[in-house]
């Protein structure tokens, strides 16, 4: 045993730790504030990014013109309508499913669940061809049916709101799943006990005890919402009806491009998610206060008897609305020639299939999208490791501002970040824009916090004296972390790596301005191929697209089922 | 060579956990920290294995110093070569129980494989876990995975055992039999252990010294019996076993109650008349009887009046009044609420706690 100096200066032991520490703090900053910045400094701007120009506060002045407010009424409305729509269901169908003896209950869940990874563009793609004017409702009335004097229209509040609700549906039931599943059965047992009968259970403790994190699920779904980029500028712009959202994206594609006010809106959007999300947190942490406390026992099933029908009916429908009929319209939109709403006149082809198999474009997409979803979520992983580790685990100086920095793009809107990014990469000499690399660096901003609260959500509970053991055992820090502290967290670093890859996949917002067409992936090949009203085309790049991706994640859950064994959760001491 | 401590102090925030800590522990001692929660006994045993930075104080292990503050001197844990045992055992779930037992000679790297599968059979025979090697820490109850604990800890032959409540999340019975095997092994490797306990039961079965905590501070220090039954704080008496005081003043003949009764007990030292005192007196010591009985002149005797009881099985609790003080007995008799009885003793038995108590 050699005596050695106090290394009480951030790491206890070792100067690698330290030296990732920093490295760690520095990316984690450089990804965060870069956007940030550049979007406050373009907001106080009075030329487009690059040109010189003067200070301003002309844009944040335009804020309160006529026509913005009407958008922040505009995105708020469809917010809250959206929002409490997709909780209704989605509570509704998480209660049916896990609380009630309905039929096949374990196939709705998965097929619910699926339904989450349907990517937002694809499923506003899916319901323009079905509800547009002259998509295939309308088609199906006039042609087929003859009538004349009644029409749908996706193109409007209801429309989007429809679609949005739809999208959010699933979010909204795992949200809720948790809590309802996790409630503690003694507290209905118990107002049973007292003489309450099944639905004054249901009604004045059940969903009381719940309040909480339905509360918290609606903020959530408001944010999800609000921010929500694809569905309203597929399903909006063509009605005129604009979001904050698409508002920016308008302001900045289409000239005269004006990029002080639309980094004032981004910015202003921000402000208010970043608002709800405190509001969610706050609401969140209360519930853990309330709830969360005893053991799950076994909940009792409530008999739907001649209701179950209906129970069924309801379930049943959203899987049909969300997942089922998109991907038949799809694939029904792929294979025709012309579009016709009439399949018995309808002609058939390839040719789409075809072009993606020889267009270089949509190849090199394919490939961009395995480097940016595959590699980049790899990135992601790594540093979420590293941030989840530091700030839940050593807490060196600095460490809470750390979990600041890693959270703060958690209430940036995607297209807002976009903004940001393309802004920042006009100034800054770094050559990124129009690459891959700032896809990769938009998406890790964007979706690191999902990484760090699924890991970190796993590092809290493994109880400290394990890698405490480790070290009186002899093991140095890092040792400790090799060797216990990774294999334990392994299933959640895998999650991680799952979470992010679909997100990745399926992100469109932040990647609509930072494209370009050497860096398309499969997202934004979608997107253009839809905006050229290439509908064919664009279906079969989603169906092929979401194929290659669930057949690349099943492969993966595969070979990493077998690193799983002899890992056995629960057995954590400590909890 | 054992531990030696002097002066520790740990402060967290504006509280001071550690407040100039002392202690020795001797080669093959076992020395137990006993104290109610928030007594800083814990604290202690992490500056030892330095998972904690000491504020203030010495530690030396082995007559090498690992925590010197005036000396700028703190040697990592992984490099103090301790053993120790966790309150949640701190097995290792992904590993199975045989290669968490060789983790520490692995980790350290020196041990050659034949060597550490050699040692691992060792530690686990001596614990009586050979027929689980295999097993994974999931497939064990909690009393075998405790053992598991103990045999990772003395796997490496460490300077020193440290044990950190390693008995509390076992069930009564379990515990009777673990806190024996824990006292015999340590026994037989005599390497100095340091147990941190709130459990007088564990503390004084197990310990060759018991060191009472409060507050951060040092109480008391002795081997069980003398804690036990010649305390010389009334904090002590009060922490181990049930304990009642009566108040007591020196005559210049006698030792008298509150309410004028002769305690007619050896003088062990001179007191001045008028002299103020507490008396100790164990509940088991005691005994209850009718106040009509006639009385032994072997033992002394106070009149009291039965104000409660619980029935327990092998006894009855009973709360009396006597001389101006409620006191609890252990008796096998029966009595009602209201009684008038006899509680007795020997003189002996009686320990009066010095003035500073």
């Amino acid at each position: 045993m050699a005596q050695v100096p106090i290394r009480e200066s951030l790491f206890g032991s070792g100067k690698v730790l330290g030296v990732m520490y920093l490295a760690c703090f520095l990316i984690v900053a450089l990804l965060v504030l870069i956007p940030l910045l550049a979007l406050v400094i373009g907001s106080l701007r009075n030329a487009a990014p690059g040109l010189p120009g003067s200070w301003t506060l002309a844009n944040w002045g335009g804020l309160l013109s006529r026509g913005v407010i009407g958008t922040f009424a505009t995105t708020i409305g469809i917010g809250l309508a959206s929002s409490l729509a997709s909780a209704f269901y989605g509570t509704a169908i998480a209660f049916i499913l896990h609380r009630t003896d309905i039929r096949l209950a374990r196939l709705l869940a998965a097929l619910v669940s699926l339904s989450f990874f349907l990517p937002s563009f694809i499923l506003a793609m899916a319901w323009i061809i079905i509800g547009s004017p002259g998509g295939l409702i309308n088609g199906l009335l006039q042609d087929v049916l003859g009538i004349e004097s009644f029409k749908v229209d996706a193109y409007s509040h209801i429309g989007i709101i429809f679609v949005i609700a739809l999208h959010q549906v699933p979010f909204a039931y795992l949200m809720m799943r948790g809590p309802i599943i996790g409630m503690d059965a003694s507290f209905e047992e118990a107002a049973r006990a007292s003489g309450a009968s099944q639905l004054s259970v249901l009604r004045r403790v059940t969903l009381p005890l719940l309040s909480y994190s339905l509360t918290s699920t609606l903020v959530l779904s408001f944010i999800l919402a609000i921010e929500q980029f694809a569905i309203p500028a597929l399903m909006g712009i063509p009605g005129h009806i604009t979001v904050l959202a698409t508002q920016m994206y308008l302001l900045v594609r289409f000239p005269p491009p004006d990029y002080g006010l639309a980094a004032a809106l981004g910015l202003s959007l921000s402000i208010l998610t970043a608002f709800a999300l405190w509001l969610q947190r706050r609401i969140a942490r209360k519930n853990r206060l309330a709830v969360t406390t005893g053991k799950a026992g076994k909940l009792a099933l409530v008999p739907l008897g001649r209701w179950r029908w209906m129970a069924s009916f309801f379930c049943w429908s959203y899987v049909v609305l969300a997942l089922f009929l998109p991907v038949i319209i799809l694939g029904y939109v792929s294979v025709i020639k012309y579009f016709n709403a009439n399949p018995m006149e309808a002609a058939y082809t390839l040719r789409n299939y075809v072009f993606l198999l020889d267009s270089s474009t949509t190849l090199r997409s394919f490939w961009n999208t395995l480097v940016v979803s595959g590699f980049g979520a790899l990135l992601g992983v790594v540093l979420a490791t590293s941030i989840s580790y530091f700030t839940l685990r050593l807490k060196p100086p600095g460490h809470t501002a750390l979990d600041l920095l890693a959270n703060l793009p958690f209430g940036v809107p995607g297209v807002v970040l976009g903004l940001g990014l393309l802004w920042a990469y006009a100034y800054l000499p770094v050559p990124i824009y129009g690459t891959v690399t700032i896809l990769v660096i938009a998406f890790i901003t964007r979706f690191l916090a999902y990484a760090t609260e699924t890991i970190g959500g796993r590092l809290v509970q493994i109880d400290k004296s394990l890698e405490e053991a480790a070290w009186t055992a002899g093991a140095t820090r890092l040792q400790g972390i090799r060797k216990v502290l990774l294999p334990l967290a392994i299933p959640s670093l895998q999650g991680a790596y799952f979470l992010l890859f679909m997100a990745f996949f399926r992100e469109i917002a932040s990647a609509v301005l930072l494209y370009t067409a050497t860096s398309n992936v499969l997202s934004t090949s979608i997107w253009s191929s839809f905006e050229q009203a290439n509908w064919g085309l664009a279906s079969a790049l989603s169906l092929v697209g979401m194929i290659a991706v669930f057949i690349f994640m099943y492969a993966l859950m595969l070979l990493t089922r077998g690193s799983r064994k002899g890992e056995r959760s629960g057995m954590l001491p400590g909890i | 060579m054992g531990i030696h401590i002097s002066n520790l102090v740990k402060i967290y925030g504006s509280s001071t956990v550690v407040n100039q800590i002392s202690f020795d522990v001797a080669d093959g001692e076992f020395v137990t920290l006993l104290g109610p929660s928030g007594c800083g006994k814990t604290t202690t045993l992490r500056c030892i294995a330095g998972l904690e930075l000491a504020d203030g104080g010495t530690i030396e292990i082995d007559g090498v110093a690992v925590s010197d503050r005036s000396l700028g001197i703190h040697v990592g844990t992984h490099e103090r070569n301790l053993g120790m045992v966790f309150q949640s055992y701190a097995i290792w779930p992904h590993m199975t129980v045989a290669s968490n037992v060789a983790f520490p000679l692995q980790v350290r790297g020196a041990t050659p494989k034949a060597a550490i599968d050699e040692a691992v059979r060792w530690a686990l025979n001596i614990v009586g876990l050979d027929a689980l090697a295999h097993r994974h820490p999931s497939e064990l109850s909690g009393g075998q995975q405790q053992r598991v604990a103990l045999a990772r800890a003395i796997v490496g032959k460490p300077k020193v055992l440290l044990f950190d409540e390693p008995l509390s999340n076992l069930d009564a019975r379990l515990r009777d039999r673990t806190r024996a095997e824990i006292s015999r092994i340590q026994k037989e490797l005599a390497i100095p252990a340091v147990y941190v306990t709130h459990d007088q039961a564990e503390a004084l079965s197990m310990s060759d010294r018991v060191i009472v905590m409060s507050a951060g501070v040092t109480v008391e220090e002795g081997a069980p019996r003398d804690l036990y039954r010649r305390p010389s704080k009334r904090f002590t008496a009060e922490f181990i076993g049930a304990a009642n005081f009566l108040a007591m003043t020196w005559d210049g003949l006698v030792w008298r109650t509150a309410d004028g009764s002769a305690v007619d007990i050896p003088a062990e030292q001179q007191a001045v008349a008028g002299e103020k005192r507490e008396a100790v007196l164990r509940c088991e010591v005691l005994r209850v009887e009718p106040a009509d009985v006639v009385l032994d002149r072997m033992h002394i005797a106070l009149r009291g009046t039965v104000r409660g009881l619980q029935y327990m099985g092998p006894h009855t609790e009973y709360a009396i009044e006597v001389a101006g003080a409620t006191i609890v007995a252990h008796s096998q008799a029966e009595f009602t609420v209201g009684n008038l009885v006899n509680v007795t003793f020997r003189p002996q038995d009686v320990h009066l706690l010095p003035a500073n108590a």
